[in-house]
C-alpha cells in the first residue's frame, strides 16, 4: 500500500447529517494514535439544516492547511456537493461514499481511478435498530475502516464523547460504530498513512478553545462578552473554564459594555479580556480608546470575519487590520499581535496579558475566522519559559495626592511611559482617573502642553514595547533566496507550503503588528530582489501599513484578494507568478 | 463590608480641588450629600469607587477622596458593574446626569437591573445638556422645550422612576439637589440596599434653567404619603406614573421577594 504523509478527506452533508461531529471524532483518534491534523468547517447562512462541508487533513508532520484534492469523500445527498465545487476536489484515487439517490453520480463526485460506493445508511440503522441520530457514528466506523485503523481505538473515542450519556446511549452508538466498521467489508485504499512510532500526548483544539484557555493560563481571571460569530467560542470556553480558577464572568447586552465591564474589571486589579469580531470591534472603538488614555490593560481578540457591516459572518478575512491599527478618535497607542495558527494562540495570548498588564494599555489579538474555528491537533504547549504578565501596583509613598500618572521620570532616557497604578481598595492611593485629558493626579485638564506631555509618556510605552519585541517575528527559508514574501495572520500556513516548493523564495511573519518588528524586517529584505506581502484583504492593508512606515520599496508588491476562501497553495503559485499591484 | 469604627466627618471625603461647576449648581448638594452618606457609614475612604460618565455631574467622583473614574459618556453602569463583578468588597456608586442615563446610556439600565449588582446609580437630572450648552435632555418637559425653542418639542419626556420600577429594579427612591439631608438619607440607605438601587435625584442647571430654578424645584417636591408603604409595587407605580415630585423611597423590594420579582407590572 502506497504511503503517504497527509491523507485529506472531506465530510458533506446537510443539517442533522452530524458531519462535523464525525470530523471531530476522526480528528480525536487521530490524536491519539499520534497524527497531527486540522479540521476546517464550511456552512451556509443557515443556522441548522443548511449544507455544510468538513475538510479533514491528517498528517505524519504538523498540517499547515486543509488539502484541497481529497482522497476520501463522503456525501450524503448529491444536492450537498454543489455548494462546495470552490472548496474541494475528488482526487483520482479517491474513495467516494455517498448515500443511495436516484439519479445519476455529480460530476464533481466522480473519480478516474478511485471507487465509488453507495451506503445504505437507512438500511444499516433499520437492520441494527438505531436510531436516525446515530448516522454519524456508522459513517465514523467506516472512516476508521477506511483509514484502516482498528476498532477499538473508535470504541474509546465513543466512550470518550458520549461518556456523561447513558449506558444505552453509549452501547446503541457502539454498536452503530461496529455496523459502520463491517459495512465496508474487504475493501483496501491504494494508500495509508504511516503508523507513528511514538505517541506522544497531543490536544485537539480550536483556535477559539485555545485563544480562552491560553488567557486563563495567563492570568485572566474576567471575561465579557456579547455572542458574535465567528468569536463566540471564545465566549463558551471561558464560561465552563473561570469559575473553575475563581473568574467571573458576564455576558454583556452589546459589546460596548462588554469593553465597559472588562476596563471596570481591570480597574480593579483583575486582568480582564473580551473577544468579538467586526462589528463588534467596532462598537467597542470608543472604548479602546478610554483604557488607552486612561491606561487601564485590556485584551481584545478580535476574530475577523469578512467584509465591513455584516459582512460574511461565517467566512475569515483580514480586513479588520487598519482599524485596530488606526480607529478611533485621537492618538492613542494600541499593541497589535496576530497569531498564524491554532498553536501560536497560546504564545499571542500570554504575550497580549503580558504587554497589556505589564503597559497598561490595549492590547488587540488579530485572529480570524479560520484560525478560530478550526479544529488542529497540536503538541502540548509549554508555557513555563512565557512571558508571565506583572502589573506595576506601586502603593503610595507621600503625602500629596497619588500621581497616578506620574511624569517626574520623564526625563530619565530609558522610561518606558508606565506609571503607579494604585488599585481600588489600596489605602493612601485614593485618586480619580479619566477619560478626559489629565494631569498627572487624574485631574481634568485642557492645557495644550500636558496633552502633549501626557502623549508622549503614552507613547513612548509603544517604544519600550518595540525594543522588548524586536524578535516576535520568525523567518523561514535562505537568507540568499532572492525572493522575500511577507505574510501574516491564517495566510502564513499557505506561504509556508508554497515555500516547501520554492526554495529561491523567503518567508517573513510578524507575530506583533504595532509597534512592527521593523529591524527584524529590514535584516530580512537585505539583498532581495523581490519583496510581496500576502493578506486576505480587498485593499492590501499590511501592504500599505508598510509602506507607511517607509520599509517597503517602490517595486515591492502586494498579492491580496477578499476573505471568503481560504488560499490555496496552487492559487498561490498563480499569484506569485503574475502578482498584482 | 460596613464598619463603623470610629466617628467619620464629611470633610474627609473630599480632596483639595473646586468644582469647576457654575455657582448654585445643584451638582454642589450632591457632592456634599455625598460625602455626608460616607461619614454616617463610616466606610474607609479606599473601599469607595465613584465611576461616572460624562457631563457637569459626572466630574463628581474627581472631587472625592475615593478611588474615582469619570469614564465616556453614557457607559458608567457597565463600567461599574464590571469593577462590582470583579471586586466584591468594594462600595461602588455609579453617578451621572439624564443625557447620560436616559439617552445614551439608557440601553445599559435595564441590563444592569437584571443583572442587579449591588451597585447604587445615582442620577442627577436637571433635564438639560448643561455641558454642550442648554440642548433639550430626554427628561426635558414639553413647556420647557416650548420657553426656550430647543429641537424635539414634540418628544414625550422619559419618566425615570416608571423606566427603572418597570425593569424591576429593588430599590427605588426620589431625592432633590436643594435637600441634603434628604440626599444623604436616600444615598443611605441605596448604599446599604444589597443590589441595583437607583435614586431618580432632581436637579438644578441656574445656567440654562434661570437663578429661580431651585425655588420653583423647592416648592414643587413634598414628601410622599405618611402612609405610603415602599414595599408595595402597586403603590409605586401609581407614584410613579402620577406624582413626579414626591421626594423619598418609592419602592424597596423585600430580599425575600428578590426570586420573583422583576416582572410584575
Amino acid at each position: 500500500m502506497k504511503q503517504k504523509k497527509n491523507l485529506h478527506m472531506a465530510l458533506v452533508g446537510s443539517g442533522g447529517d452530524g458531519v462535523m461531529s464525525t470530523a471531530n471524532m476522526i480528528l480525536r483518534t487521530a490524536a491519539r494514535l499520534g497524527f497531527y491534523g486540522m479540521m476546517t468547517q464550511s456552512y451556509g447562512p443557515q443556522i441548522r439544516g443548511g449544507e455544510s462541508a468538513a475538510h479533514v487533513t491528517i498528517g505524519v508532520d504538523p498540517v499547515t492547511q486543509v488539502g484541497f484534492e481529497k482522497e476520501i469523500v463522503v456525501c450524503f445527498r448529491f444536492s450537498d456537493i454543489a455548494r462546495f465545487t470552490k472548496e474541494l476536489k475528488v482526487s483520482e484515487t479517491a474513495l467516494v461514499l455517498h448515500g443511495k439517490e436516484e439519479g445519476e453520480l455529480p460530476e464533481s463526485l466522480k473519480t478516474k481511478k478511485g471507487l465509488v460506493m453507495p451506503i445504505p445508511f437507512q438500511e444499516i440503522l433499520d437492520s441494527e435498530g438505531l436510531p436516525e441520530i446515530a448516522k454519524n457514528v456508522v459513517l465514523f466506523g467506516m472512516l476508521l475502516k477506511a483509514l484502516d485503523w482498528e476498532i477499538k481505538e473508535g470504541e474509546i473515542c465513543v466512550q470518550e464523547v458520549f461518556g456523561r450519556k447513558s449506558s444505552a446511549v453509549i452501547s446503541s452508538n457502539l454498536r452503530a460504530l461496529e455496523a459502520g466498521f463491517k459495512i465496508l467489508g474487504s475493501i483496501t485504499l491504494p494508500f495509508g498513512l504511516p503508523k507513528p512510532e511514538r505517541v506522544t500526548k497531543r490536544l485537539s483544539i480550536s483556535g477559539n478553545e485555545a485563544c480562552a484557555r491560553a488567557a486563563i493560563d495567563a492570568g485572566c481571571r474576567f471575561y465579557a462578552g456579547y455572542p458574535i460569530t465567528p468569536s463566540s467560542e471564545i465566549l463558551e470556553t471561558m464560561s465552563r473554564l473561570l469559575p473553575k480558577v475563581g473568574g467571573q464572568l458576564i455576558q454583556a447586552e452589546d459589546e460596548i459594555a462588554a469593553m465597559g465591564m472588562i476596563i471596570g474589571a481591570s480597574y480593579g486589579g483583575v486582568p480582564s479580556m473580551t473577544a468579538t469580531s467586526g462589528p463588534g470591534i467596532s462598537l467597542m472603538t470608543e472604548m479602546v480608546g478610554l483604557a488607552s488614555i486612561a491606561e487601564i490593560p485590556v485584551v481584545i481578540v478580535d476574530c475577523q470575519r469578512a467584509g465591513p457591516s455584516t459582512g460574511i459572518p461565517s467566512r475569515a478575512e483580514q480586513s479588520d487590520l487598519w482599524h485596530v491599527l488606526y480607529g478611533g478618535h485621537g492618538d492613542f497607542p494600541r499593541v497589535v499581535l496576530a497569531p498564524t495558527d491554532v498553536k501560536d494562540c497560546f504564545q499571542a495570548m500570554h504575550r497580549a496579558f503580558y504587554l497589556a498588564e505589564g503597559y497598561q494599555l490595549p492590547v488587540v489579538v488579530l485572529s480570524d475566522g479560520s484560525i478560530g474555528q478550526r479544529l488542529e491537533i497540536i503538541d502540548l504547549v509549554d508555557t513555563k519559559d512565557f512571558l508571565k504578565p506583572k502589573r506595576c501596583i506601586t502603593p503610595p509613598t507621600n503625602n500629596g495626592a497619588y500621581r497616578r500618572y506620574d511624569l517626574s521620570l520623564q526625563k530619565t532616557s530609558d522610561w518606558s511611559g508606565v506609571g503607579p497604578m494604585a488599585i481600588p481598595g489600596t489605602k493612601g492611593g485614593m485618586h480619580s482617573i479619566a477619560g478626559i485629558e489629565h494631569t498627572e493626579t487624574g485631574t481634568p485638564s485642557s492645557d495644550g502642553d500636558q496633552h502633549e506631555a501626557m502623549n508622549q509618556k503614552r507613547f513612548l510605552k509603544l517604544k519600550a514595547i518595540a525594543k522588548e519585541t524586536q524578535n516576535w517575528h520568525s523567518c523561514f527559508g535562505s537568507s540568499s533566496a532572492p525572493h522575500a514574501l511577507i505574510a501574516w495572520g491564517s495566510p502564513a500556513g499557505v506561504a509556508k507550503e508554497y515555500l516547501a516548493a520554492h526554495n529561491h523564495t523567503a518567508l517573513f511573519i510578524p507575530a506583533i503588528l504595532n509597534p512592527f518588528p521593523m529591524e527584524g524586517l529590514k535584516q530580512f529584505l537585505k539583498g532581495r530582489k523581490t519583496v510581496t506581502v500576502l493578506e486576505m484583504n480587498y485593499q492590501g492593508q499590511l501592504f500599505h501599513h508598510l509602506k507607511a512606515l517607509g520599509v517597503l520599496d517602490g517595486k515591492a508588491k502586494s498579492l491580496r484578494r477578499s476573505g471568503g476562501l481560504p488560499f490555496k497553495t496552487r492559487e498561490l503559485e498563480t499569484m506569485m507568478q503574475g502578482g498584482v499591484v | 463590608m460596613i464598619t463603623q469604627t470610629q466617628q467619620r466627618k464629611p470633610i474627609e471625603y473630599r480632596n483639595e480641588l473646586n468644582p469647576v461647576w457654575c455657582t448654585g449648581c445643584g451638582d454642589y448638594g450632591v457632592l456634599k450629600s455625598f460625602t455626608r452618606a460616607f461619614a454616617k457609614l463610616g466606610l474607609p475612604n479606599e473601599r469607595i469607587a465613584i465611576i461616572s460618565g460624562i457631563g457637569c455631574s459626572s466630574r463628581l467622583p474627581g472631587y472625592c477622596l475615593t478611588y474615582g473614574f469619570n469614564t465616556i459618556h453614557g457607559r458608567s453602569l457597565p463600567i461599574a458593574t464590571g469593577l462590582k463583578t470583579a471586586r466584591s468588597d468594594l462600595t461602588v456608586i455609579a453617578c451621572g446626569g439624564d443625557g447620560d442615563a436616559f439617552a445614551i446610556g439608557a440601553g445599559h439600565i435595564p441590563h444592569a437591573i437584571r443583572r442587579n449588582p449591588d451597585i447604587t446609580y445615582f442620577v442627577m437630572d436637571n433635564s438639560c445638556y448643561g455641558l454642550t450648552k442648554g440642548q433639550a435632555s430626554p427628561t426635558t418637559s414639553h413647556e420647557f422645550k416650548e420657553m426656550k425653542g430647543l429641537i424635539g418639542i414634540d418628544e414625550v419626556p422619559i419618566n425615570p422612576v416608571l423606566f427603572v420600577l418597570s425593569c424591576g429594579a429593588g430599590f427605588i427612591a426620589r431625592t432633590q439637589s436643594g435637600n441634603m439631608a434628604h440626599m444623604a438619607d436616600m444615598l443611605t440607605q441605596a448604599i446599604q440596599y444589597p443590589g441595583f438601587a437607583f435614586i431618580h435625584c432632581l436637579s438644578v442647571c441656574v445656567t440654562y434653567q434661570g437663578r429661580e430654578i431651585q425655588e420653583v424645584l423647592d416648592q414643587k417636591c413634598h414628601p410622599l404619603p405618611e402612609d405610603y408603604n415602599p414595599s408595595d409595587q402597586t403603590q409605586a407605580f401609581n407614584i410613579a406614573r402620577k406624582d413626579p415630585w414626591a421626594l423619598g423611597v418609592i419602592y424597596r423590594r423585600g430580599l425575600e421577594a428578590t426570586e420573583e420579582e422583576p416582572n410584575a407590572q
